[in-house]
């Protein structure tokens, strides 16, 4: 087993047998944020991502080529929930970047507040990130903005997202839940819907469907024009 | 000059619209900050930003965000958003900026508290104290089985009670057994005592369950009366807990009231065209129970729709007229 760097920045990868792992290096040494593995090497701490927890982490398994999210990046989170994934992305961007991370329900942002605290580039919102208007003065132009809201209209929300914070050749990822658009379509019509929808406003870079880390979902790396 | 004009959580600035130069700066201080973010979320004018418009009455000045009444020109453009927070960059630094933003959300967490959230809490602990209450009956059972198995009662309220209750003497009396005759063995004091113990801690939750329910009578009887007439406590307070707020509950259609809590069937009809649930939750009710089978969805449409106009009367502070609401209903389906 060795630690190696992946070949996007920011990540690592660890080759174990059968399995490979992968990992952010830990701004706060000595933290855990949800109970991941923590692996030593080197006095230097990395916190091991897991794919079936974050569906960025899932589309980077599935060798998504580019995420535009790297270290120094600005970076704008909707649907930040309980802060899993949003800490792997803190690790990534580290010191230098920050994380506006959007969350809609009090209760799960309860727990990031607590992440937000002890990193500090991340600067947790309560708004509905439908209603851009609602954090406009709480939010700066970003190089990147990651999606994954479970709403039926999340194209929607995505793009005004886009339109309103993206920086102009900045990356925007939207994972897709085809479940919450419409439960009767097969997953596979909805993605191209989807795909059709966004080709209209940005550049689709990527695209990969999350099985089997994630069922029925696929996430989009797109860039702005 | 043209100008543009813009309030973020440290405070409010006006940028040169051309060149990206810093003409005025008031930067919020930690007492007023909370306030400020509240005035510019709802898209009110703060009194910084109306000091600036004031202090410049010629400049040609455009307001770079959302607000409800504009008496100035507004934009959203990227590139103006970007400009102006390039020349503001000194004083947006992002530690300042985080722990603002922390502040804030601490509140907004606190303000997003309802009342009917407690409802939820108490409904849902009542279903769990059920579940735990059958484990450790069956569990509690089992172990009595050794001691007196010829006495058994279905209710466990009741079983649990009467062993507290009563001597082995006593119940093998009332049960007309012969000691010799009985199954069960003689157990030292030490370990009747141990026992009992559970019985203990399970009467204390059957107390604790009584406790919550005439909480949740009262709590409801407060925030949503009128859904409380039509459903009852536990199904209102069962329905809040589907719904997660009392005005999701409001603005939810009927239809989906209906069969809130038959999720399954009803996405499995949704995605294979099977026959739809008729009812959820309400199953329950007293009217859907007694109601004839073929007859049930009938009721339980009827039921729902009534829930409905209740929960929006609830939910804007109405008048109460659960009760005329569920005289009509009875009437309709007796």
């Amino acid at each position: 087993m060795s630690m190696q760097q992946h070949k996007l920045q920011g990540i690592y990868t660890l080759e174990g047998w059968k399995k490979r792992l992968l990992l952010t290096k830990n701004i706060i040494s000595g933290q855990q944020v949800y109970g991941e593995e923590i692996i030593k090497e080197r006095n230097e701490e990395f916190r091991v991502w897991d794919p079936s927890k974050s569906k960025l982490c899932a589309a980077l398994m599935k060798g998504v080529s580019q995420i535009g999210i790297k270290p120094g990046s600005i970076v704008l989170y909707l649907g930040a929930a309980s802060g899993t994934t949003v800490s792997h992305v803190s690790d990534l961007v580290g010191k230098e970047g920050f994380v506006f991370a959007v969350e809609f329900a009090p209760r799960v942002l309860r727990e990031l507040v607590f992440v937000a605290e002890k990193r500090n580039n991340i600067a947790p919102i309560l708004a509905d990130a439908n209603q851009p208007q609602q954090y406009y003065y709480q939010v700066l132009p970003v190089d990147a903005i990651y999606q994954d809201i479970a709403q039926r209209n999340q194209v929607e929300i995505f793009l005004k997202n886009v339109y309103l914070f993206l920086k102009h050749g900045g990356f925007a990822l939207l994972a897709v839940k085809a479940r919450s658009i419409n439960v009767a379509e097969k997953p596979k019509r909805i993605f191209s819907q989807v795909r059709q929808e966004l080709e209209k406003h940005l550049t689709i870079v990527d695209y990969r469907e999350l099985e089997p880390f994630q069922k029925d979902h696929c996430l989009f790396v797109c860039k702005k024009r | 000059m043209e100008a543009l004009l813009y309030s973020s959580i440290l405070g409010t600035f006006l940028v040169e619209a051309k060149k990206g130069r810093l003409i005025e700066k008031i930067l919020f201080s930690q007492q007023n900050v909370l306030d400020r973010a509240t005035a510019l979320r709802q898209g009110a004018w703060i009194q910084e930003e109306v000091a600036v418009l004031k202090k410049y009455p010629n400049a040609k000045i455009t307001y770079l965000g959302f607000k409800e009444k504009e008496n100035i020109p507004v934009t959203h453009a990227l590139e103006t958003l970007e400009l102006v927070s390039n020349a503001i960059q000194e004083a947006i630094a992002f530690p300042p900026w985080q722990e603002r933003s922390i502040m804030i959300t601490r509140k907004a967490i606190r303000d997003a508290f309802k009342p009917e959230l407690l409802i939820i809490q108490a409904v849902e602990n009542i279903a769990e104290l059920d579940k735990v209450a059958n484990i450790l009956g069956k569990r509690l059972r089992e172990w009595f089985g050794y001691y007196l198995p010829e006495f058994s009662l279905g209710n466990q309220e009741k079983f649990v009670s009467l062993i507290l209750e009563k001597s082995k003497e006593v119940l093998l009396k009332e049960l007309k057994v012969r000691r010799e005759e009985s199954m069960g063995a003689e157990f030292q004091k030490e370990d009747v005592e141990e026992m009992l113990a559970l019985a203990k801690t399970m009467q204390e939750l059957f107390a604790l369950r009584k406790k919550h329910e005439e909480y949740l009578e009262r709590n409801m009887q407060k925030t949503m009366p009128n859904v409380q007439a039509i459903a009852g406590t536990v199904i209102g307070a069962k329905l809040l807990a589907l719904t997660g707020t009392l005005k999701r509950l409001a603005t939810f259609p009927a239809s989906t009231l209906q069969v809130l809590g038959a999720e399954k069937a009803l996405f499995r009809h949704l995605k294979t065209g099977s026959r739809p649930p008729k009812y959820g939750i309400l199953h329950e009710h007293p009217l859907i129970a007694k109601a004839k089978r073929e007859k049930r969805g009938k009721v339980a449409r009827g039921l729902a729709d009534k829930i409905s106009i209740a929960a929006k009367v609830d939910y804007f502070k109405g008048a109460f007229i659960g009760e005329k609401l569920r005289k009509e209903l009875e009437k309709k389906f007796q």
